[in-house]
């Protein structure tokens, strides 16, 4: 299993890049109140049949070539259900793809968050044409990052130069927190 | 608190930093970020040859790869020069790469006790 949430959350969206999506939007949601997290990641991409759908939650299997196992899915499916939580995959050819894992809060196997600002940054510089969505919902706020915002500002400045990627890391975490 | 506001004016400063560095990059650096990339480290990697090279004002760009198909050993480092020669890094953390940004990139020495070939 990944050892946070943030890269479970890069893996997972880094197949929505693989499956060409336009859109890519994750919601996180952190709250002690409804005793859940939850790590959602939606995009527009190429989706999948329902034979796909159930191949990729078996560990042996995976689109690529250069290997023959894939376990991002799987992973990301064990970390749901090991914390008595519910794991959702929906997908529809041509239209895109759900996944969405939820847990109990108070579970001793919830994996720490691990540095969030880190893996959003990241996930858009895999493809900065891709519009990427980022919301977080605790109990005290909700904050909002949108990928689309920020290329405005920055014009033909790429996120992933050193000074601008650590800024938006920072800013991101700071919001979370 | 950071707010979007202050972003223009790095924006403005990273322009200009950019400006005086014109030209090609001399290297491109690609990090393996799969399921087996991630899982071993390769964040920490990835991140120090952004900061290392900025830190040396060096040409290089770096961009992320999925699996590479040699997982076990992960983090893995391609760099590529001018001319298309690769040098491929394995078992990588962020100490080897800002070693390895100070002699490959800044002074086109290849660390080979750190390459494939090594072990």
């Amino acid at each position: 299993m990944m050892e946070s949430l943030s890269s479970t959350l890069l893996d997972i969206a880094s197949n929505s890049v693989r499956a060409c999506a336009k859109n890519i939007g994750i919601t996180f949601v952190d709250s002690f109140r409804q005793d859940l997290v939850s790590l959602e990641i939606k995009d527009d991409g190429k989706g999948m049949d329902e034979e796909m759908i159930q191949k990729v939650q078996d560990p042996f299997f995976t689109t690529r070539t250069t290997r023959r196992i894939g376990l991002g899915i799987p992973f990301f499916k064990e970390m749901a259900e090991q914390c008595e939580g519910t794991f959702v995959l929906e997908s529809k050819v041509n239209v895109g793809t759900r996944i969405k894992a939820s847990m109990k809060k108070s579970h001793w196997d919830v994996p720490p968050r691990g540095d969030m600002g880190d893996a959003i940054v990241l996930a858009i510089c895999m493809d900065e044409s891709i519009h990427f969505h980022f919301d977080y919902i605790s109990d005290e706020k909700t904050f909002c990052f949108d990928s689309l915002e920020i290329r405005e500002i920055l014009g033909d400045v790429s996120i992933a130069e050193a000074e601008i990627s650590s800024w938006l890391k920072a800013y991101i975490n700071e919001s979370i927190q | 608190m950071k707010s979007l506001a202050d972003l223009k004016a790095l924006r403005d400063q990273t322009k200009k930093r950019l400006d005086l560095r014109d030209g090609e990059s001399d290297y491109r650096v690609v990090v393996g970020m799969g399921t087996c990339g991630i899982a071993a480290g390769a964040r920490p990697v990835l991140n120090a040859f952004v900061e290392e090279i900025a830190k040396e004002n060096l040409k290089a760009s770096v961009t992320q790869i999925g699996c590479i198909g040699m997982c076990s050993y992960e983090p893995l480092v391609e760099i590529y020069d001018k001319e298309g020669n690769k040098t491929t890094y394995v078992h990588m953390d962020a100490n080897k790469a800002v070693e390895i940004v100070k002699k490959h990139i800044g002074q086109g020495i290849v660390c080979e006790n750190y390459t494939i070939g090594a072990k």
